[in-house]
């Protein structure tokens, strides 16, 4: 394996001025000749699995909000408008590729395959990590800002070391971009070369803090500066996203390293369920990218494209109403779990002294209760 | 039947405040329909219907505070409709963001609902970015591009700038020390660098002026802790129990007199004085259970001593008193004094009392009528002592006079009992001596 030095070239990033697009907010089809001929398979059909995905992960997201207002669930920390960043992605992903994500990537977990049940669960406190990583490969949320990308980085060492072709794409916000763990991932990607794809989606909003008080330039520009390739793309497109998406995992799977991508989008909620955006912005901000909505934009072209869209639409409906009634049906019936089973998963294998931890936790609970 | 209760909003709230309903009782409503603004510490936030239904009762008021885990919404649910979530996946949910964005939904009903504008005022808001691209002198040009912004400007900062509207700025114990003296910085001029406000520059304002205007006609806090304690168990006090109570101005001289000579404090021979009419009068220390009807006697007197502390007042008791001679009591209530100031007392020591004094003297009054700590059936209050011309050997001269009120439970004691106690405490305060034939 070589290592290489990268040096800083602003030539690497493309979109600083104006997010690559394609789909402009009236549904017509803008020509672009960076994503274009990663999209000539994308037809009608292809585009409304997009819109169906889209409106689900919508529901899911919304749905899942006012569980936590009805007290079934604990947190929840929406994505409302950030539902095409994180769809074009998840469909550009090979089933062996691997997602390390932040804690908002409800759209990756749905798409991904993870259980509704159990991620129901880590959102009710019910359960830490919530899925089994290896089964849908996309290891469990990461609350640390930012931590996930040095686990992307470190699989994607491994799997160049390996020979594999698979490819790690790590998800974090703007606020992520300022914490070290990120550019220590970027540090050890570029020397690496590591098939990693790091994916950015700049909902303008670290908690209150503003993506302009982080940085006067473009994030999409921090990544060059450790000589990996960027793109700055509008993240409330879904085929921009699909296309810069397959551009990266296409890079990284044939040696071509790291690649950043920058999807700029806007989360229209509040952090969390906890958190008043009243208080750190304003109203007409929201309006304006509420103008901007990523399923609006993919109803147009759909129907620009001369497609039945009340059809359509009762689809969505119905697969996203299916959905939002499984995942409160998870949430209202979700059993908390035993107190043993803190013993359970802190090594795949446990030692003497955890199994006679566990045995003294039950006979000190079977002293209180009478009987287990 | 469902009965909804008020959920934790957010993480580790004990209580919400309903600002205002969106739905009445008799509405139907549909799953996650909007039925509330609700407001936590943390936010105003919109309450999504968990059921589809009926309204059947709003439990609060708008403007009411509710206890999460409080009963807040009875629902009539559709026919036979069962325990969980409703069948019908009504609807789309509402819009999750408090600013309400709506939901790229096809069901007009629920539109309708979510279009309903929040109906709390929009927050007043400043532009962040003030001015516009910065030139670095000397620096080599290149093409403008459209990413090029001006650093981050906060807003105190950006309105600090300018001259006359701008809003004044000090250091948090200047403001601090401002809000003292209700001094509004605004009217003030400033002289510290940067347009600081500094404490000379209050001085140079005075107090005078500015603070009528800006007192408040009332202010509300809330009562928490020990002073919520209090009030929850003076009232207690004061409605279940028939109080009376009877006053005694009594010549001390002597007594004072054997206090300044030893070791004994005044509060201490005072104590020994009340446990011996104690003695004589034994249910001044038994507690009336009005839930039973039965009246409880104590093996021993526990003296509680009321003690004011700087977060209010506590009575901690002297256990099996009546065992102690005024040395060693004098020991334990400058113990009992010094640990309730520190806050050190246990439970049981706070809670262990069955009569009580109330050294009310000190504070320079002759008396009151004190309160009874719940349960106990009587409370000494000592006056503070008073040089007064007093009939003494047939003669008026000088004398050293307190006030001693005795407050007691009537259902326990009767106006004979309560007096023959407060004499009987008097005699031994007038007559120390007598100590020894009791």
């Amino acid at each position: 394996m070589s290592i290489t030095v990268p040096a800083p070239d602003p030539a690497l990033a493309v979109g600083l001025d104006c997010p690559l697009r394609v789909l402009d907010l009236d549904g017509t089809r803008l020509p672009n000749e960076v994503l274009d001929g990663h999209l000539t398979d994308i037809d009608e059909s292809a585009l409304t699995n997009l819109y169906v995905d889209m409106v689900r992960v919508r529901r899911l997201d919304t749905e899942a909000f006012a569980l936590t207002r009805q007290g079934h669930l604990v947190l929840w920390p929406p994505l409302l408008g950030q539902e095409a960043a994180q769809v074009g992605p998840a469909r550009a992903l090979g089933a062996d590729d691997w997602v390390f994500g932040s804690y908002r990537e409800h759209g990756f977990a749905l798409l991904r395959g993870v259980d509704m049940g159990e991620f129901a669960r880590i959102w009710k406190a019910y359960a830490h990590g919530g899925w089994d990583p290896h089964e849908v490969r996309m290891a469990p949320s990461q609350i640390i800002i930012g931590a996930q990308s040095l686990h992307a980085t470190g699989f994607a060492m491994a799997s160049k070391i390996d020979r594999s072709d698979d490819v790690a794409l790590t998800c974090f916000g703007d606020g992520a971009t300022s914490e070290g763990d990120v550019n220590e991932a970027m540090v050890w990607a570029a020397a690496y070369q590591a098939p990693v794809v790091f994916l950015c989606q700049n909902n303008q909003y670290a908690i209150s803090e503003p993506v302009r008080v982080q940085s006067g330039t473009p994030l999409a520009l921090r990544p060059t500066g450790f000589g990996i390739p960027s793109m700055r793309v509008d993240g409330n497109d879904v085929l921009a996203m699909h296309a810069a998406a397959r551009i990266a995992f296409e890079r990284a799977r044939t040696g071509g390293g790291p690649t950043f991508i920058e999807a700029v989008t806007y989360r229209r909620g509040p952090h969390t369920t906890t958190d008043d955006p009243k208080r750190y912005r304003d109203e007409a901000e929201v309006e304006e990218w509420v103008a901007k909505d990523p399923i609006d934009r993919v109803e147009r072209a759909l129907e620009r494209m001369g497609a039945n869209m009340e059809a359509v639409r009762a689809e969505a409906k119905i697969r996203a109403d299916e959905l939002a009634k499984e995942f409160r049906a998870a949430a209202e019936h979700a059993e908390p779990p035993l107190a043993e089973e803190i013993f359970d998963d802190v090594y795949a294998q446990p030692t003497k002294r955890l199994e006679r931890q566990r045995a003294e936790h039950l006979a000190f609970a079977a002293s209180i209760e009478g009987k287990r | 039947m469902k009965t909804f209760l008020l959920p934790d909003l957010g993480e580790g709230l004990t209580e919400s405040e309903v600002v205002a309903w969106r739905v009445a009782e008799g509405d139907s409503v549909e799953l996650n329909q909007v039925l509330a603004d609700i407001e936590t510490a943390k936010a105003v936030v919109e309450l999504p219907s968990p059921y589809e239904g009926t309204i059947a009762k709003l439990h609060a008021a708008e403007g009411e505070t509710v206890d999460v885990g409080a009963p807040l919404i009875d629902f009539e649910l559709a026919g036979d409709a069962p325990a969980q979530a409703p069948d019908a996946p009504a609807g789309e949910a509402p819009a999750p963001s408090p600013e309400g964005g709506p939901v790229a939904s096809p069901d007009d009903s629920v539109a309708e609902v979510e279009a309903e504008p929040a109906p709390e005022a929009q927050p007043e808001k400043v532009s962040v970015l003030v001015g516009h691209i910065t030139v670095h002198g000397g620096k080599p040009t290149r093409a403008k591009r459209t990413w090029d912004v001006e650093p981050f400007v906060r807003d105190e900062r950006a309105t600090a700038a300018a001259p006359g509207t701008a809003k004044r700025r000090a250091m948090p114990p200047v403001r601090k020390l401002a809000k003292e003296r209700g001094i509004d910085l605004q009217s003030v001029r400033p002289t510290g660098p940067d347009g600081l406000v500094t404490r000379a520059d209050l001085d140079a304002v005075g107090t005078a002026s500015a603070a009528p205007a800006q007192a408040p006609a009332s202010t509300r806090e809330k009562v928490t802790g020990l002073r919520k304690h209090t009030a929850a168990a003076m009232t207690q006090s004061a409605l279940t129990v028939p109080h009376a109570a009877t006053f005694h101005q009594v010549d001390v001289t002597e007594t004072l007199a054997l206090a300044k000579a030893g070791d004994a404090s005044f509060l201490a021979l005072a104590s020994r004085a009340i446990l011996l009419a104690a003695k004589r009068w034994p249910d001044v220390t038994a507690s009336f259970h009005a839930d039973t009807n039965e009246l409880e006697r104590f093996a021993h007197v526990n003296l509680g001593i009321a003690v004011s502390t700087d977060r209010g007042l506590v009575v901690a008791s002297i256990d099996e008193a009546e065992t102690m001679d005024a040395l060693e009591l004098t020991a334990q209530i400058k113990d009992r004094a010094t640990r309730a100031r520190e806050g050190t007392l246990s439970m049981a020591e706070l809670t262990s009392s069955n009569i009580t004094i109330s050294n009310v003297g000190v504070f320079g009054v002759d008396g009151g009528i004190p309160i009874l700590n719940p349960g106990e059936s009587a409370i000494i209050a000592l006056g503070a002592i008073r040089r007064m011309p007093w009939e003494h050997g047939g003669e008026i001269v000088l004398r050293d006079v307190c006030t001693v009120t005795v407050s007691f439970d009537h259902r326990v004691l009767d106006g004979r009992e309560a007096a023959g106690f407060l004499a009987d405490i008097a005699a031994v305060l007038e007559r120390p001596a007598l100590a020894l034939a009791r």
